[in-house]
């Protein structure tokens, strides 16, 4: 059990893509009236809600959304990043200016009031909640990618490519961009923690996924009013957001072990000491 | 006899991941006050013996055989045994003094902390004998310096506060490792002399370590040859064979040279100016240098570090657009050229980096960056046929550049140079990240593609022994400046102060001085004041004259292909070189 993280997050992601198979039948349909709110037992591991409804079923496909949203912001804000703080790092100066301003301004806003202005304004749905996460999560990668841009063009090869007369794109995607995707990677599971508790939260105010769309936060939300009579309503899609994240947050850790190369350089100079 | 200091048995070293032992059943001994040289290819063991025998092996690292140390057997490292011996008995000094001192803490306080803990004196008693440690290191205005932070001193400096830190423990074995293997070379003879008299002085014995059989004669009396974790053979220094004469010699020079590329005035620097905008508060790193590159023919760049030699270089590749000056290629003007023409200029005139492992894409195989590279000739030639020409098999094509060694790297970044089908080849520092072989068998293969393929090299290097070896021509410059212009091959030429300094300073010219390599020159005869616009040399020159800080003098040619930037220099006799 070297990587939990990993190991965490391939569960999660074959839960979410077997869900059909592993709670068939509608997960929003209601269930007979003498099964509402029945504490966790031997028929509902989990209990069920005021429908009826089995929770695990609900937590079962409720990870779909959770995943979905997830992986698709970070996705969207990982490659809009990359490309602007490639621009930035590689490109003429007045457009680094230009591009790291808009970050400052964009960074300047609170995410989170800027996420509920923007789906306030409209209806809420769940594409709506992850444009608006990936449109407002390119930032910290921009920094980070231009940051480590700015380096790589230091660096030799990269020199002796411009030295052979390759283009500005060819270096950017050939030299510059295989060098810097070890962070990006990192960056992005690291992310993903993030996103999806960003989504628990647009669901407990509502404003995220809509019934008959199963989200974890609308089902907190949803068990709030019996918070006292009904706590496996609550806890458990708080355990299962938690794991969750902290699952990506150890994915992303070990990922950055793996493939950061300053790690795996001081573990060698450890070793091999001052020789040379 | 005298008795024995220490004396290794049969040390074999393994590190943790690596299942080939680094060290393989080493053995040596040494007497109070003797000295002795571990010299072999990197990676061979040479450090690890060090730090094995200081007990400062890394974590994690397993060890058999015995260390004895004045007769009494060190066990296992951490034992109080071992933080005696290494306090009272062995010191280090390592290769990189920027990363061995403290960047927060004040020199002084370093020296300080090592003298309070060996000798038992308060802080404040500590902090004089510091002082005193400084000025036996020859620190100058021993007590400012002390106050002063590392980043503050040069390499040279920081290097002698090491060494004052190391005496710090009154020492009786001085363990050196590649002491001076990042020094300029007048700055590594001036420290070479400082240890060998201060060894001399204590009566110390010397471990010293360095892949410079040169540098190990001179300090040492016998030399142990160490390949793959083991001791070879250790012999009296003056028996064994030199190593630099089988560095390849100059070239013939053919009767036409075709003129490629053309330098003219060349003013460049970083910062903000920009061309043709130099305001009086910047200083540029090369201020208008002319350079001509031929067919065939090796021109040598030499100077210390902060000379300006790499920028020139990276004007030369187009990589920095100068302040001022014009670079035409065959006649074509390279400064103005934009888009598809700048590319192609770009092409024409390739860089061979110092550190092959940071010119090459660590994520791309060497086929695909031969390729890549030779994508824009007319007619590209295959990935192999360019390994082949640099003494490669086709086996490497699908390496990646961390499955092959320093040695093979350089050359597939000569390979990729060549895919582009250059004119001139500018070799930036290439020689000194390679052990002596690889450093011949590099040049052997620049001397070929002389012969060849009739390009135009400019090697620089900080090497200028080397230099007057390989090349037909000698640039040397300083401050920004060439100082003097003069063939190859015949040192007895050089005769400005500064190239003769410089020249004096390499240690196969010190080992011909005999005993006397290490007394005392005395530095900076002239009590000029900083020169702003004179000569950069005039501070430090035997020959120096008022007017030599007034007016920086001219390049004046005092015999065919031979140019000189010093009035007085031309009367005076060269003095004797050594004849290689």
């Amino acid at each position: 059990m070297k990587r939990p993280g990993f190991i965490l997050t391939t569960l999660l992601l074959l839960v979410a893509l077997t869900a059909p198979w592993l709670a068939p039948g509608d997960p929003a349909a209601l269930g007979p009236v003498d099964q509402s709110l029945q504490p966790p037992g031997w028929q509902h591991p989990l209990g069920t809600d005021m429908h009826g409804r089995d929770t695990l079923d609900r937590l079962i496909h409720g990870s779909r959304v959770s995943l979905l949203v997830g992986w698709i912001s970070v996705t969207m804000a990982v490659v809009l990043g990359t490309l602007l703080g490639l621009v930035a790092g590689l490109g003429p100066r007045w457009l680094d200016l230009v591009i790291m301003r808009l970050t400052d301004v964009f960074l300047a806003f609170p995410r989170i009031f800027l996420v509920l202005l923007l789906v306030s304004l409209t209806e809420p749905s769940l594409l709506l909640v992850m444009g608006v996460l990936g449109m407002t999560g390119w930032m910290p990668v921009a920094r980070l990618v231009r940051a480590e841009a700015l380096s790589l063009r230091q660096r030799d090869f990269v020199v002796a490519a411009r030295g052979l007369g390759l283009g500005p794109v060819r270096v950017a995607l050939r030299h510059v961009l295989p060098n810097l995707m070890p962070t990006v990677l990192v960056a992005a599971s690291l992310r993903v923690g993030g996103a999806i508790l960003t989504e628990s939260f647009l669901s407990f105010l509502g404003l995220g996924a809509q019934e008959p769309v199963i989200s974890w936060g609308a089902m907190i939300q949803q068990g709030r009013a019996h918070l006292l009579d009904a706590w496996w309503l609550t806890t458990f899609p708080g355990l299962a957001i938690v794991i969750t994240v902290v699952g990506y947050n150890m994915l992303g850790d070990e990922l950055r072990r793996r493939l950061d190369p300053r790690w795996q350089e001081a573990a060698g100079r450890a070793w091999t000491g001052g020789e040379e | 006899m005298t008795s024995l200091l220490f004396e290794i048995r049969n040390l074999t070293v393994t590190l943790p991941g690596n299942d080939r032992a680094v060290l393989q059943g080493v053995n040596l001994a040494l007497a109070e006050g003797d000295t002795l040289a571990l010299t072999g290819p990197s990676g061979c063991g040479k450090s690890m013996t060090a730090r094995a025998l200081c007990g400062l092996l890394p974590a994690g690292a397993r060890w058999q055989g015995e260390v004895w140390w004045r007769g009494q057997q060190l066990l296992e490292p951490g034992q109080a045994s071992w933080q005696a011996m290494r306090g009272r008995g062995a010191a280090m000094v390592l290769q990189e003094p920027a990363s061995s001192l403290n960047p927060v803490l004040r020199v002084g306080d370093q020296i300080a902390e090592s003298v309070a803990l060996h000798q038992g004196v308060g802080m404040n008693e500590a902090r004089r004998r510091a002082v005193a440690l400084l000025e036996e290191v020859q620190v100058p205005d021993p007590a400012a310096r002390a106050r002063w932070y590392p980043h503050q001193l040069s390499g040279g400096m920081r290097q002698r506060v090491l060494l004052a830190a190391a005496l710090a423990c009154n020492p009786s074995l001085l363990v050196a490792d590649e002491p001076t293997t990042a020094l300029d070379p007048t700055v590594q003879r001036e420290m070479l002399a400082l240890v060998d008299r201060v060894r001399r002085r204590r009566d110390m014995a010397l471990l010293f370590i360095s892949h410079d059989l040169a540098v190990v004669s001179l300090m040492c009396r016998r030399v142990a040859f160490m390949k793959a974790g083991m001791v070879h053979q250790v012999v009296p220094v003056n028996s064994h064979p030199g190593d630099g004469a089988i560095l390849p010699g100059v070239g013939r020079v053919q009767e036409t040279l075709r003129e490629r590329l053309k330098a003219r005035g060349i003013v460049a620097g970083y910062g903000p100016g920009g061309r043709g905008k130099i305001t009086s508060a910047q200083t540029p790193a090369v201020r208008g240098v002319d350079l001509d590159l031929s067919c065939g023919l090796a021109v040598g760049l030499a100077g210390e570090s902060g000379c300006g030699k790499s920028t020139l270089a990276r004007v030369l590749c187009r990589q920095l657009d100068p302040w001022e000056g014009s670079l035409t290629l065959d006649g074509k003007d390279l400064l103005g050229a934009r888009g598809r023409d700048l590319a192609a200029g770009r092409r024409k005139v390739q860089m061979v980096f110092q550190d092959p492992a940071a010119s090459l894409n660590p994520r791309q195989r060497v086929v695909d960056a031969l390729r890549e590279a030779a994508a824009g000739t007319v007619r590209p030639a295959s990935p192999e046929q360019l390994l082949a020409e640099t003494g490669l098999g086709p086996e490497f094509l699908a390496r990646y550049p961390h499955q092959m060694s320093g040695g093979q790297r350089q050359r597939v970044a000569v390979a990729r140079c060549l895919a582009a089908d250059p004119a001139v080849l500018v070799a930036d520092e290439v020689t000194s990240a390679l052990d002596a072989e690889n450093r011949r068998q590099l040049l052997e293969l620049f001397g070929d593609l002389l012969v060849q393929r009739g390009i135009a090299l400019l090697l620089i290097s900080h090497d200028l022994d080397l230099l007057t070896r390989f090349c037909q021509r000698v640039l040397v410059m300083k401050d920004g400046v060439v100082v003097e212009d003069f063939p190859g091959g015949d040192r007895s030429q050089a005769c400005h102060p500064y190239t003769r300094d410089l020249l004096l300073s390499s240690p196969r010219e010190l080992l011909a001085l005999g005993e006397s390599w290490s007394h005392d020159r005395g530095q900076g005869q002239s009590d000029l004041s900083r020169p702003a616009d004179g000569c950069p040399w005039a501070q430090r020159c035997s020959l120096a004259q008022p007017q030599c800080i007034q007016a920086l003098p001219g390049l004046v040619e005092i015999a065919p292909g031979h140019l000189l930037r010093c009035p007085e220099a031309k009367a005076s006799q060269p003095s004797h070189f050594i004849d290689t």
